[in-house]
């Protein structure tokens, strides 16, 4: 998985797990809402999404509104919470059959299911789906390149040509997908937006301009990048489990100042914003717009990478004196407040999620000891040793990076920022001849499954370019351990397991972790905010549950 | 008979004169002194300009209160020693950090207007005197580089070098070095003095002064040094403080754009602007202290024409 990237992109995966009203009790999806039926509404996005075409779009801006429109096999229930991390059937009729070798999945397309534009359905349009992902060199291709016959699709470089491991039978409805190696994580791919069905005819090139049909409760009716495109509800749209939506049409507009924004979702202007306002007005609204805002948790994981294979993080003591440091309130408050500390590597509210109660370190809630890390690094002969620490310039980073540089020159390193634009980070950072020794890390995962937070640790992910494991953290015992479980299909039977790797890692300190990020809802007077703005964990805010009052 | 009075006791009598250029340049030099006493200041206030203060509290009218509150929003103005100017994001005393980004800015804005005035000064001389296909290369390198929007071509090479720093041979310059920025700048402007001065030295080339120089057998170089550069020096010095006032600025500008040094006046701006409503103060008070300095060096820089040059009139940029 090219997980930095998503870390960097994938605020996709953002997800809630406490917030408040809404009435959503997650078993019925129509009772995600019960506003007022119909009207439009208008959203403000501070960018244009990176794609209006599931094979491509990969960030939090895409996918919230996507998740309402390209229908996957298997989806996850529109419900807050865990029950929103719960998967259902989406296109297929039933959660995948798993052969007893965990290597084959079987499911069967819903009978008379119809894309918004009238086509029916076919088997074999799951098939087209996954091969423009891969065609398209999409950043969730790696997600399918575990099946048979997809390396040698991308290789080939044939659009039309056959993915050996998947075979699609339009009569039948069957869909068999036949995998390299067993993947306990498959089901949750199948749930991507990538795999978010399109017809057979869609060409094998970027549709944001010209977004194809899918299946779901709403389609793109037109599209104007960097300016606006508008979402209509489809009145025959009918999956069980699925809500049909409230308002007739969403349309989302390119608002480029998050001030703005705010004070037009105050001044009703617009009804919704996708990004939190800025913590300029922040107390403004919570004072007098309560009643009409909310923050919620993420399945998001902010950590300090500590790159154990060079000095002077090499050495066990000093990176614990990192952790015993960290101060994750006081970085909460670069976050404008909007940070939940935490001192794990899989975050509250993701299956294997290790309980903050047994926190090596201290309770993350509570100060960081400055004196006992500093004794720490002395009793570790690294006093005065020099460290570079990397930073981003994308939203409130560079603070939290100073942050980061005071507190190591406290404790008794010699420690200096670099600062590297947001657009080349990830990169230079997983380039091994950059030398990375610590520096700002941040997870939001792809899907509901420790599997993807644990590859930052994971030492068979390291690699020359683009490692998704900068601290380089290659301990045998947890490689192994990932390799065990991912294996394993039911994620309930060894989230334990995965909780146990977790705990591991930070008993090792391979990482200093610090808290997952809280976002937030801030709608206009006219929407039914009591009602209709549920949060779902994985894809924000659930378009399906808006309504007006 | 008295004997007359040279060019330059002439420029400075006029210089003398002109109140108003001079209490601009006592205003940059108390800027420059204030900047040089910047760390006296931090031991006044109590804290260097790095240390972070996000969840320390300080008494602020009879109670004691959050430099930094919950939400993020820090303290304003205190008017005494400790956060005299308020706090910014990190809880770092906006005071110290402004001296500090004053030292930066002038000692950046300083040296990169000495190096384009050496560079420029050799560039225009060698070309001017020279002439030929020295002229036609120096005069089409300076017009690639004019070519450049100033600020694109700072972003461009500041962004390159933020990584892996500069390495020239034996010598190595560290990414963050104040040295990058001097150089880029330096660099950058070298087009804005070069060109006039090499129009300058072509037209003092064909002076008597020059012939007969030549006549008593004066290679070029003796030329060049000791008829010709006294004779630009004194457009030298009117470019001098222009030159330093848009260093400045476009260190300021880079420091904005996030590539430039830290702290800066340019960084602080930047960094205050997210929080324009609840704390205006991290945006003011370095954005007032870039304006003080740049007016008070283009108003000496002014007089300091006037006074060498009344009949010209320079500018810097386009």
């Amino acid at each position: 998985m090219t997980g930095l990237r998503s870390s960097l992109t994938i605020a996709a995966l953002t997800g809630a797990l406490a917030a408040a009203g809404c009435g959503s009790s997650g078993d019925d999806a129509s009772s995600a809402s019960a506003g007022k039926d119909g009207g439009s509404i208008t959203v403000a996005a501070t960018s244009q999404p990176d794609a209006l075409d599931p094979a491509l779009a990969y960030t939090a801006q895409s996918w919230e509104p996507l998740w309402v429109v390209y229908t996957p096999p298997l989806t996850y229930a529109h419900a807050e919470g865990e029950e929103g991390t719960e998967l259902i059937p989406g296109v297929a009729e039933a959660l995948p059959e798993i052969s007893a070798d965990g290597k084959t999945y079987t499911f069967k397309v819903r009978k008379g299911l119809k894309y918004s534009d009238g086509t029916p359905v076919k088997a074999s349009d799951f098939e087209h789906t996954v091969k423009r992902v891969l065609n398209l060199e999409s950043g969730g291709s790696y997600l399918f390149l575990g099946i048979d016959g997809a390396e040698e699709y991308l290789s080939g470089g044939d659009p039309d040509a056959d993915v050996a491991g998947i075979d699609a039978n339009d009569k039948t409805g069957e869909v068999t997908i036949r995998l390299l190696a067993p993947d306990g994580t498959f089901s949750n791919v199948l749930a991507t937006s990538f795999a978010g069905f399109v017809p057979a005819k869609t060409p094998f090139e970027n549709q944001t301009q010209n977004p194809p049909p899918g299946v779901g409760p709403y389609e793109i009716t037109s599209s104007e990048p960097n300016r606006e495109y508008v979402l209509e509800r489809v009145k025959s749209f009918d999956i069980p489990g699925i809500p049909p939506g409230n308002v007739d049409t969403i349309t989302t507009k390119i608002v480029k100042s998050p001030s703005r924004q705010a004070q037009d979702v105050i001044g009703g202007q617009l009804d919704y914003m996708q990004d939190p306002p800025p913590t300029d007005l922040t107390a403004e609204i919570k004072a007098q717009h309560a009643d009409r805002y909310k923050e919620w948790p993420t399945l998001s994981t902010y950590y300090f990478f500590l790159n154990e294979s060079i000095p002077p993080f090499d050495e066990k003591e000093v990176r614990e004196a990192v952790n015993t440091a960290i101060d994750s309130n006081a970085i909460a408050r670069l976050f404008g407040g909007r940070l939940k500390p935490t001192c794990s590597l899989v975050p509250e509210g993701i299956p294997g999620h290790a309980d903050s109660a047994d926190c090596p370190y201290g309770d993350p809630n509570e100060p960081g000891d400055v004196e006992a890390a500093s004794k720490m690094i002395e009793d570790a002969g690294a006093a005065g040793e020099k460290v570079t620490v990397f930073a981003n310039n994308d939203s409130n980073r560079e603070e939290i990076g100073r942050y980061y540089t005071d507190l190591l020159n406290e404790i008794g390193l010699d420690a200096e920022l670099r600062v590297i634009d947001g657009a080349v980070y990830f990169q230079t950072i997983g380039n091994a001849k950059t030398k990375a020794q610590t520096g700002l890390a941040a997870w939001f995962p792809d899907f509901a499954h420790p599997a993807t937070f644990m590859q930052q640790i994971d030492g068979t992910t390291i690699q020359p370019t683009n490692n998704p494991n900068p601290g380089n953290v290659d301990d045998p015992e947890i490689n192994k351990g990932i390799a065990k479980l991912v294996e394993e299909p039911s994620l309930p039977a060894v989230a334990d397991q995965w909780a146990g790797l977790d705990e591991k890692a930070i008993e090792e300190s391979y990482i200093a972790p610090y808290g997952s990020e809280e976002l937030t809802t801030f709608m206009s007077d006219q929407m039914d905010f009591e009602s209709c703005s549920l949060v779902h964990p994985l894809y924000g805010n659930d378009y399906t549950s808006f309504c007006l009052k | 008979m008295r004997a007359g009075t040279g060019p330059w006791r002439l420029a400075l009598r006029r210089l003398r004169r002109d109140r108003v250029s001079l209490v601009f340049g006592g205003l940059f030099v108390a800027l420059v002194v204030l900047a040089i006493a910047a760390p006296l200041w931090a031991s006044v206030a109590g804290r260097g300009w790095e240390e972070n203060n996000l969840t320390g509290k300080i008494e602020s009218g009879g109670e004691q209160v959050d430099v930094v509150t919950p939400e993020g929003i820090p303290i304003g103005p205190q008017w005494r020693g400790e956060y005299f100017l308020g706090a910014d994001a990190n809880g770092r005393d906006v005071a110290v950090q402004l001296l500090y980004a004053m030292r930066n800015s002038l000692l950046i804005g300083l040296a990169a207007a000495l190096l384009t005035t050496v560079l420029a000064t050799l560039t225009g001389l060698i070309a001017g005197w020279y002439r030929g296909w020295v002229d036609a290369l120096a005069r089409s390198s300076l017009d690639v580089l004019w070519a450049f929007p100033v600020i694109l071509l700072g972003v461009a090479l500041g962004t390159s070098l933020a990584i892996g720093g500069l390495q020239v041979g034996p010598v190595t310059i560290g990414p963050g070095s104040v040295l990058i920025p001097i150089l880029i700048i330096g660099v950058v402007f070298v087009p804005y003095m070069a060109r006039p001065l090499r129009g300058r030295v072509l037209a003092l080339r064909e002076q008597e002064f020059v012939e007969a120089a030549r006549a008593q057998g004066a290679g070029s170089w003796r030329i060049m040094s000791s008829e010709l550069l006294p004779n630009i020096a004194s457009t030298v010095i009117v470019f001098a403080p222009l030159m330093v006032a848009n260093a400045i600025m476009l260190e300021a500008a880079l420091s904005f754009l996030g590539v430039g040094v830290d702290p800066s006046l340019g960084s602080m701006i930047n960094e205050g602007i997210e929080r324009l409503i609840t704390a205006p103060h991290l945006t003011i008070v370095p954005g007032l202290m870039l304006v003080l300095t740049v007016l008070a060096l283009n108003v000496f820089g002014d007089g300091v024409r006037d006074a060498f040059d009344p009949r010209t009139e320079v500018r810097v940029g386009r």
